[in-house]
């Protein structure tokens, strides 16, 4: 088992967190809701 | 734990199908009431069902002024309905009565004008794209079927109404994107079945080519809930179609294995591309690997559900591809598109990954075979107990 690093951890925590927000940016721009 | 988990999943798969139900309910709407609005001086209708729904249009003097004829065509998540009015031998005026396409698709589509290029048309010009009519860059598909909707209509009032003769070309059923595709699929199957895992560079390199550069369409979700919605094309009107979403869908099912995402989709190619060719060294912290593989299960079901309530499935198509096959996407994807293709340089298939809707529904379609296999020995134990 892989140690987790913890800047290695906050990097993945960060990309994921940004790919999340993007995803449901993209679903409300899909519903019309948001412009 | 064990039974919080299936409480979860119990809630997960009831308010989908109270959606759906919710979306079935509310889909359909009066076409009546549009007839006035497509044919201008109409006083009163009669309406004749034969292969469309084709209304008659009386003036005050009970003389037809027009007629109004309803089609139906494949669009990008679905079909799109269409009125077409025509008076003369013109047509008058179009309307969609009801589409599933992606809002801001079919907004591009109506804000262009594309619905007032048919206006003063005749009804037995060809309707084809690219020849008489220009399609809306980047909304083909839309503009595809709302001209094949038409194209239905207006040929049919000419020849059963005006007695015009329409040249009809004929067109192979099956055409050479077919081949290639069933060439892929061998190729892939070959591969599993025989464990040749050499094959797999070459069967994403072809699909990438072939379904993300030559066709502009690798499987989205907004297929997959096409297909599960009860809204798929008929299949002789979008073979091609049918062999890529239902094909991959069914032999994923028959196989019981998610053969795409890893031997096919052009998106994972192009990740595992940069990554493989970057060759950077970046342990993945697996704890919170294993922690946020879990995301992708209540987002897919949010897109879902949000997608039914709105009675619009493909909505929940929020997926970054048409960003990078079809250079067409909204805001967030234009931004999504370059951030997944640059993690992916550190972390292997990021998208696939985390947050991919359609490979969660084709590991979950992947996993029916066993479930039934699972029930099935079940089902004879208990019959041979019982017997006995």
């Amino acid at each position: 088992m892989v140690r987790d690093n913890k800047s290695k951890g906050y990097f993945f925590i960060a990309v994921v967190s940004i790919g999340l927000s993007l995803t449901l940016y993209s679903l409300l721009l899909n519903t019309g809701f948001i412009n | 734990m064990r039974g919080k988990k299936k409480l979860l999943i119990g809630i997960g798969l009831v308010t989908i199908i109270v959606a759906f139900l919710f979306q079935s309910i509310r889909s359909g709407q009066n076409a009546i009431q549009v007839i006035n609005d497509i044919i201008p001086g109409v006083t009163s209708f009669e309406k004749e069902n034969s292969q469309y729904t084709v209304f008659a249009g009386y003036d005050e003097e009970k003389k037809i002024i027009g007629y109004g004829v309803i089609t139906r065509a494949a669009g990008y998540a679905g079909p799109i309905t269409v009125i077409t009015g025509v008076k003369d031998d013109k047509i008058q005026k179009i309307k969609v009565l009801e589409q599933t396409e992606t809002p801001w698709f079919f907004q591009r589509v109506i804000s262009q004008g594309f619905l007032d290029v048919f206006k003063g048309k005749k009804i037995d010009e060809p309707f084809q794209i690219n020849e008489d009519i220009d399609e809306i860059a980047g909304a083909t598909i839309t503009s595809q079927g709302i001209t094949s909707a038409v194209r239905k209509g207006a040929h049919w009032i000419a020849e059963n109404k005006m007695g015009v003769v329409i040249q009809k070309e004929k067109e192979n059923l099956l055409k050479i994107e077919d081949f290639i595709l069933v060439a892929i699929y061998c190729l892939v199957l070959t591969g599993i079945t025989k464990r040749i895992n050499k094959l797999r560079p070459l069967t994403l390199f072809l699909s990438f080519i072939f379904l993300g550069i030559w066709q502009s369409s690798p499987i989205t979700f907004a297929n997959i809930t096409t297909i599960l919605t009860g809204n798929a094309p008929a299949i002789f009107e979008k073979l091609n179609w049918h062999l890529l979403v239902s094909g991959t869908m069914l032999l994923t099912i028959i196989i019981g294995r998610n053969f795409y995402c890893n031997w096919m989709c052009p998106f994972g190619a192009i990740q595992e591309g940069f990554f493989r060719l970057a060759k950077f060294d970046y342990k993945q912290p697996y704890n919170l690997v294993r922690k946020a593989k879990l995301i992708i299960v209540p987002l897919v079901w949010f897109a879902l559900v949000l997608g039914l309530l709105l009675n619009n499935p493909s909505i929940s198509s929020y997926e970054p591809f048409s960003a990078l096959f079809n250079l067409q996407a909204n805001k967030a994807q234009w931004l999504l598109m370059p951030f997944v293709l640059f993690v992916g340089v550190f972390i292997y298939r990021f998208w696939c990954q985390f947050f991919c809707p359609v490979g969660l529904t084709l590991s979950l379609l992947s996993k029916t075979k066993g479930v039934i296999r699972q029930w099935y020995v079940i089902i004879k134990a208990k019959a041979t107990f019982l017997s006995q």
